[in-house]
């Protein structure tokens, strides 16, 4: 009965009412696909049909709007089929189906990954903090404070007036960078940490420490003060980066910027493992951590060389950071207590050595 | 949780089969003409094509492509499971699926952000979540079996809506109560015996896990439906338990074999050392032996954990899903599970990533190509009396206007 249509492709017509299949004809007449066969005989528009996309693997399914379906009996031949009577195809299959343009692709994929990496993220942290209200760093900060609780943070031993001479000398040493007059909001704060056992019984938790939490709570350790005692302008030279870290929104852009990384590595990675994803995002983190600290140590420069210093006198942080370092594993009697410190690749801080130098030459400018 | 409650894109769908009295208990001859084989005809390096295009877009459209590219990943691994000879179908609209797409990303960023900006609001939106997610969930098993199709017809998800609640109560109750103890204790700022108090509630709510994944399944596998075949899921919370300790001994003994085996090899390595110099360098050479010992030991411990308990699972599953007139049986074994996935994990690590989609195809393979189907009475004359109930159509329309489909 169905006559041999030239263009006509064989097919199994599935009604969508019983799992029976039908062996029918197919071929389009214009814009509309005409069935024949096994007691079928009906035709509908081509645009109420989803047509199957070219794979080299698969079935090839075309569904009607109004329910039914047809299955390739050779997917081969549909394709030419469809080729031969016109199918349009997309570009993206056609993408996928040529190594020319997969090709293309991963070009295209590593690119724009290295570009919003290096440049993209950083951006939409900043646009992204523009929207964000400073009430919200507050909030964040409060939260990590809190979480500190008695076993990081308790209350300094250092006296009330020198708290005091410090926070009116760096207050001061501050206003002397604002062109523009517009007041920074930050706190300082001065804490001792609880002990830790140590042969030479002055380990604390925190040990030598001055870190910046987001809204402007500055917090420096005790034993800071201890190590940089007389050297009152190095002290400043270190509230300037944190103050740094403040001023620009550091710890909330890292939030955004951790978030962000951490999204697009479980969408690369997540499927092999979330251990796995999470390795490339920790050492993206901390590249991004590395720049934010070159950020706040220009600040630094900033500042001491706003109130007539040298940058050069941060080497002496650095100087007597290693000192205590080398006496706490002469301590320990573990000289090779350093062969267990994590990698660059890991660091949050650039390696002392670059920022001794960026102070260096900061000075010889 | 996604990975938790939701079954692995490669989980075969129930395929009906026909029809006289009860089965044979697994194992039992079959005729040919009582099964359908599963087979899987998808290509490793044409979906990494389709991956890697996929990828670029939704790059591009940042995270917005998203559906699409999940529809055409769905429609080409679907499209590559035969049934009997014939491809399953999925007929999910990407406009739709963007949909509920958006709906659960807003939440899931609500979410984030509510932790992240205090532990109060983090708490509130957690309940928040808590208390949508079951009927998420059910939405979810609600469009992605009615937009799969095989033969020209549609599956349908059959639970109701307070099973889906049902199910989740191993994760509320013990949940809600470790949050109410922590509350309770917060006020007295008692925190020693607070925190002792959590990690034992932590404790306690890990008990109930096998409880939580039978009773999803339960939920899931007493109402998948074809036609006029609603399936029954007939494995008891026990044979969870069983695969939990099975699991956690397999863990343990790993980690014991690797220990040990490092330890023996690096205890010839130091007495080596020792016996060439001064203590000084060996105690280092010791910790660091050690410590990649340990390492080693633990990573072992981690990979075998993932393909024992998917490889019982899958089994125990899908033997115990049933219907008098159809049933499955899936042999899918450890071993080979281990070694494609050792393969898989090293491979996908040389090549940052490349490999996934081969992976992938590897595994569906692996384990769709272990499950056929039985029909209790020949299949041709099963598959010819197969109708769609008259209601098909109907029922579906809320979960299909949302297009909800959370999960992989």
């Amino acid at each position: 009965m169905p006559q041999a249509h030239p263009d006509a492709l064989a097919a199994d017509y599935f009604d969508g009412l019983s799992a029976r299949a039908r062996r029918v004809s197919l071929h389009l007449e214009g814009s509309r696909l005409h069935l024949s066969g096994d007691g079928i005989q009906w035709s509908l528009p081509v645009a109420e049909i989803r047509w199957p996309e070219r794979t080299r693997h698969g079935a090839r399914k075309a569904h009607f709007q109004q329910g039914g379906s047809v299955q390739a009996v050779d997917a081969g031949d549909w394709d030419a089929w469809a080729r031969r009577v016109g199918l349009a195809e997309s570009v993206v299959v056609k993408a996928q189906q040529s190594w020319r343009g997969v090709a293309l692709a991963v070009l295209l994929l590593v690119g724009i990954l290295a570009a919003g990496y290096e440049w993209g993220v950083p951006w939409l942290a900043r646009a992204a903090l523009v929207a964000i209200p400073a009430s919200v760093d507050r909030t964040v900060g409060d939260a990590v404070l809190r979480s500190f609780d008695d076993s990081l943070l308790l209350p300094s031993a250092v006296s009330p007036e020198r708290q005091e001479a410090l926070r009116s000398a760096f207050a001061q040493a501050v206003a002397r960078t604002q062109r523009n007059g517009q007041p920074v909001n930050y706190e300082l704060r001065f804490q001792n940490s609880p002990r830790v056992p140590s042969r030479r019984g002055q380990a604390t938790r925190l040990g030598p420490n001055a870190f910046a939490l987001p809204g402007g709570v500055v917090i420096v350790s005790d034993d800071m003060l201890k190590m940089l005692e007389g050297r009152d302008d190095v002290l400043i030279g270190v509230l300037g980066h944190e103050l740094g870290h403040v001023q620009r929104r550091h710890g909330m852009r890292m939030l955004v910027q951790s978030t962000v990384l951490g999204a697009v590595a479980g969408l690369l990675w997540g499927d092999i493992s979330t251990v796995l994803a999470a390795a490339p995002a920790l050492f993206g983190q901390s590249a991004y951590s590395r720049a934010f600290e070159r950020e706040a140590d220009d600040d630094a420069v900033a500042l001491l060389q706003a109130n007539g210093m040298s940058p050069a006198v941060m080497i002496e942080l650095f100087e007597r950071l290693q000192k205590q370092r080398e006496g706490d594993a002469a301590d320990q009697n573990e000289k090779s207590a350093s062969a267990f410190d994590l990698g660059i690749a890991l660091a949050s801080h650039p390696a002392d050595a670059e920022r001794i130098q960026r102070f260096r030459d900061a000075a010889a400018r | 949780m996604t990975d938790v409650v939701l079954p692995a894109i490669s989980t075969p769908k129930p395929e009906p089969a026909a029809s006289p009295a009860r089965f044979q208990p697994a194992g039992a001859a079959h005729s040919s003409g009582h099964t359908l084989p599963i087979t899987f005809t998808g290509s490793g390096s044409e979906y990494f094509r389709i991956w890697v295009v996929n990828l670029l877009l939704t790059v591009v459209t940042l995270g917005l492509y998203i559906p699409w590219a999940k529809v055409r990943r769905l429609r080409y691994f679907y499209g590559n499971t035969l049934v009997g000879g014939h491809a399953l179908d999925f007929h999910g609209e990407p406009r739709r699926m963007l949909r509920g797409f958006l709906l659960v990303g807003v939440m899931g960023i609500f979410y984030v952000v509510a932790g992240k900006v205090s532990a109060t609001a983090g708490v509130v939106a957690l309940l928040i979540v808590a208390a949508l997610w079951p009927a998420l969930f059910r939405a979810s098993q609600q469009f992605r079996l009615a937009n799969t199709s095989w033969r020209g017809l549609r599956f349908r998800f059959v639970g109701n809506q307070v099973g889906a609640y049902r199910a989740m109560l191993p994760l509320f109750v013990p949940a809600a109560l470790s949050l109410m103890l922590s509350w309770r204790y917060d006020e007295r700022n008692d925190a020693p015996s607070a925190s002792a108090l959590l990690s034992l509630s932590f404790l306690v709510s890990l008990l109930f896990v096998p409880l939580l994944l039978w009773m999803l399944k339960k939920y899931q596998h007493d109402n998948l439906a074809l036609g006029p075949i609603q399936t029954r899921f007939s494995a008891s919370a026990g044979s969870y338990y069983a695969i939990a300790l099975k699991t956690l001994g397999v863990v343990v003994c790993t980690f014991l074999v690797v220990g040990l085996a490092v330890a023996v090899l690096s205890g010839i390595g130091f007495s080596e050392i020792q016996q060439r110099n001064i203590n000084g360098r060996f105690s280092t050479a010791m910790i660091f032996g050690l410590l990649t010992g340990l390492m080693l030991a633990y990573l072992a411990a981690l990979l075998v954990i993932q393909p024992y308990a998917t490889s019982r699972l899958q089994n125990l599953v899908w033997n115990h899903t049933t219907h008098f007139e159809v049933r499955f049986e899936s042999r899918l074994r450890f071993w080979k599970l281990l070694r494609l996935t050792l393969k898989n994990i090293v491979l996908s690590m040389v090549t940052l990533g490349l490999y996934l989609p081969f992976a992938k195809v590897a595994t569906a393979r692996l384990r769709l190509q272990a499950v056929t189907v039985h029909t209790a009475t020949d299949t041709d004359a099963w598959i010819s009396a197969l109708q769609a109930r008259a209601d098909d159509a109907s029922g579906d329309a809320a979960a299909d206007f949302f297009g909800v489909d959370i999960g992989l």
